[in-house]
């Protein structure tokens, strides 16, 4: 590689570096663990995943993972088992307690589990960017901090860990793999509908059919009906959408846009339940992702530092810049 | 943190990146990757199509009901079920995969029903209807749809034997 290449180069890579390597305190990402473990929990506990060991085969159209590799349904009974392991595996993961056996469990068995039902005949998008977040918990050293794993580290005298980039790069891939599920969502609209989707009436026409059980929830409430009938406020919300989807990843470079980006994602998924029915409530969960846990944190522990003045000072003691 | 580990993030990284621009680009499905292209595609003039199960009462005096809830139709959804339904018969074996299908279905909605997972009636048959709307402002005809076509039953030679105009189009409360 020459010189002007790699000066060239230079630039992007150290911002690349910053962006996925800064040191960061142990205790974001394990916030983020605790929360996204912990939701996720509580979202599958209800759902029995071993009803697909006894589907009749005429709805088997596998999809390319598991057609490539040939890998079969297996009986309800053993889905039963990999359905309690699971989400035994969730919640130690929420827990912190042997954190690399959990969420290497979650990923691996997750890839079944979740997949499982896509091969029956549709691909829902609800869930299958998880997967990803999941490689990346596994991989990372997320029980460090705030877990049952770290309580029994600081009792055999191990030091608490020191600020690193093994707790920043896991958040960051978070944050890549949600803008990529949008910013995909986004460029769909574009390539499939172009201008026409957002200024032929195409909105109001998807929230009246959404009516006709158009999803696998029914709308929340009729308001779609009505706002179906509002002259622009189609093209005004399909703009919108289009803008939240297409525009998302610049939140990735730009701080100021999260702002806009983040909330705005979230409130369309939570509009989309609403008004038309789909239910995205894994890609909601996700985004605890974005929470700002570093201010947070540290607000918590100053006020608990001046109420309690002998108490042990903590890391976090101003907002990250 | 150390170099290898960051080599390993960096090339998992750019892996999925390249992943998901494959299927964005050339819109095609490979779980978990995917081009997310719901809603993407124009809606101008289509009706709303679905392949509904109905499920007819051991009550006799009971009419057919559309199965709309997911705890009747566990573990598909109604969405999930009309899409596969679809599919079968753009690959020509709806008519003969079908009916082992719906016996399938039966037997579990009679199953979960037996072990208290769901409320649903009991059930002596089930129907497959093609049922199509023409999504009107206001939605005023969601029970009245402009065509029900049987698909396939089990269970149940009514169809057969009366072959009258289909039963209201009518779910549980």
């Amino acid at each position: 590689m020459n010189r002007t290449s790699t000066r060239l180069l230079a630039g992007p890579a150290r911002a690349w570096d910053r962006f996925f390597f800064a040191p960061q305190e142990p205790e974001v990402l394990a916030a983020c663990r605790i929360a996204f473990f912990g939701a996720l929990f509580v979202f599958y506990l209800p759902q029995d995943l071993s009803l697909w060991g006894d589907v009749h085969e005429a709805f088997w159209m596998p999809i390319f993972l598991f057609d490539a590799f040939h890998i079969p349904v297996l009986s309800s009974e053993a889905l039963t088992v990999l359905d309690v392991v699971w989400k035994g595996a969730l919640l130690l993961s929420c827990l912190g307690l042997a954190t690399r056996w959990s969420t290497w469990t979650v990923l691996l068995v997750g890839v079944y589990l979740l997949g499982l039902p896509h091969n029956m005949g549709k691909t829902h998008h609800h869930d299958a960017f998880l997967i990803f977040l999941f490689a990346a918990m596994a991989f990372s050293r997320c029980g460090d901090a705030w877990s049952l794993d770290a309580v029994r580290r600081r009792r055999r005298g191990r030091a608490r860990p020191a600020a690193s980039g093994e707790y920043r790069w896991p958040q960051r891939a978070a944050w890549v793999v949600l803008a990529l599920v949008f910013f995909a969502a986004g460029v769909a609209k574009i390539k499939n509908g172009g201008l026409e989707w957002v200024f032929s009436g195409q909105m109001g026409r998807l929230l009246i059919k959404q009516h006709y059980f158009g999803s696998d929830f029914d709308p929340m409430v009729l308001w779609g009906l009505w706002m179906a009938e509002v002259r622009g406020l189609g093209p005004l919300m399909a703009g919108a959408t289009v803008v939240v989807e297409a525009g998302y990843p610049l939140a990735l470079f730009f701080r100021r846009t999260r702002w806009v980006f983040i909330p705005g994602a979230v409130l369309m998924l939570v509009g989309i339940r609403v008004l038309m029915g789909p239910s995205f409530i894994p890609l909601v969960i996700a985004h605890v992702f974005w929470i700002p846990w570093r201010p947070l944190i540290a607000r918590v522990r100053a006020r608990s530092a001046h109420s309690e003045p002998n108490a042990r000072a903590g890391v976090f003691t101003a907002p990250a810049p | 943190m150390s170099s290898f580990r960051k080599r390993l993030v960096n090339v998992g990284v750019v892996l999925l990146v390249l992943g998901s621009s494959f299927d964005i680009v050339t819109g095609r499905e490979h779980w978990p990757f995917s081009p997310y292209s719901m809603f993407s595609r124009g809606e101008r003039g289509t009706p709303a199509e679905r392949l509904l199960y109905f499920g007819v009462p051991a009550d006799t005096s009971e009419a057919p009901f559309a199965l709309m809830r997911h705890a009747h139709l566990a573990p598909f959804d109604r969405t999930r079920l009309s899409v596969a339904f679809k599919r079968m018969d753009r690959e020509g074996r709806l008519a003969s995969d079908a009916p082992a299908a719906l016996a399938n279905s039966l037997e579990r909605y009679e199953r979960l029903r037996q072990e208290g997972r769901h409320d649903g009636p009991p059930l002596r048959g089930l129907r497959l209807y093609r049922v199509v709307w023409v999504p009107e402002p206001g939605a005023p005809n969601i029970l009245e749809p402009g065509a029900m076509e049987l698909v396939a039953f089990v269970g149940d030679p009514e169809p057969l034997a009366e072959p009258g105009p289909p039963p209201r189009f009518r779910t549980l409360p």
